[in-house]
């Protein structure tokens, strides 16, 4: 949102002979530019009204043509001299009558600051490259902004595109860890099941070494 | 505003032209053109079609061309903004 201060009207200005910067606006474009600023315009004078007629509800009453000045700073009857340059107001932030009162700077000041002139402004043959078109500004923004989504789209799929690979390596990583780990544990198993036939073969031999040697320990204690 | 203006030129010679926009800015995301009063008047030509608006800043007392790049961008899309009705006066002098 851009804040403007509305400034007074002038009715004459000096300038030099410098080509000035141009705007090449469609007339839809100039009327809406003319439209907008006058209805804002009106909307902040109507606002100020507004809030004057409140104060002056209970403030004492004051001489209309004070009154009048206070809401309605823009005067269309300013006399301006149609000889002269119309400075800004030294301080534009404070509203004051000698702020609001054109300063006429004297002839020979001006003439002082001037440019020496160049010659009359010459418009080219083809003089579309001379101008900016609002519509080439507008483009031009457009561009770029499809040109950073493009780019920030770019950065997104490449962005992605790594974190899938990582993540995808990290899954394999894991995957064979875990196959790695599944082939310990049946090692481990193969081992147990070993280890228990050793057992049980060593197991039933204790036992048959036992029927086989009992009578004969019967027989031998007898005997003492 | 419709008020006419003339424009007064070192030999002399007076123009008389539309004024489209007389306005300052004190907004500090403009500092090239900030507290600068910017005047914007119909060439009275047409280019293509569209009509041309002519913009002067005043600089050291006198209205003149605006010669700064920086502040030119400023004042378009100060104009941009004008035209999509994205802006507000805050006061006037």
């Amino acid at each position: 949102m851009t804040n403007i201060n509305c400034l007074n009207n002038i009715k004459s200005v000096k300038t030099n002979d410098a080509p000035t910067k141009k705007l090449a606006v469609s007339m839809e474009q100039t009327d809406r530019l003319v439209a907008n600023l006058q209805e804002e315009l009106n909307n902040f004078r109507s606002l100020n009204a507004s809030q004057n007629n409140e104060i002056n509800n209970v403030l004492p009453p004051v001489a209309p043509d004070v009154l009048n000045d206070d809401i309605m700073p823009f005067k269309d009857d300013v006399a301006i001299p149609q000889e002269g340059i119309i400075p800004p107001p030294n301080n534009p932030e404070i509203k004051s009558p000698e702020n609001i009162a054109p300063v006429i700077t004297p002839q020979e000041e001006v003439t002082n600051t001037l440019v020496e002139p160049v010659g009359p402004t010459i418009i080219p043959n083809n003089p579309k490259s001379e101008f900016d078109t609002l519509e080439e500004q507008i483009n031009a923004l457009s561009e770029t902004l499809v040109n950073e989504v493009n780019e920030a789209i770019k950065k997104y799929k490449t962005d992605l595109n790594n974190l899938i690979t990582e993540s995808k390596k990290k899954i394999d990583n894991t995957i064979n860890e875990a196959k790695n780990l599944k082939e310990q544990a049946m090692n481990f198993v193969k081992d147990a099941q070993a280890a228990a036939q050793v057992a049980d073969v060593a197991r039933q031999n204790a036992i048959n070494l036992q029927k086989e040697q009992a009578p004969k320990a019967l027989e031998l204690e007898k005997s003492f | 505003m419709n008020e006419k203006i003339s424009i007064i030129k070192p030999s002399g010679e007076t123009e008389e032209k539309k004024v489209i926009s007389h306005f300052k800015t004190m907004d500090d995301d403009k500092p090239n053109i900030k507290g600068i009063p910017i005047l914007i008047v119909d060439k009275n030509e047409i280019n293509n079609g569209n009509k041309v608006l002519e913009f002067y800043w005043e600089k050291e007392g006198v209205y003149q061309p605006i010669n700064d790049e920086a502040a030119w961008g400023e004042v378009k899309s100060i104009v941009v903004d004008i035209i999509k009705k994205n802006f507000k006066i805050v006061g006037e002098d």
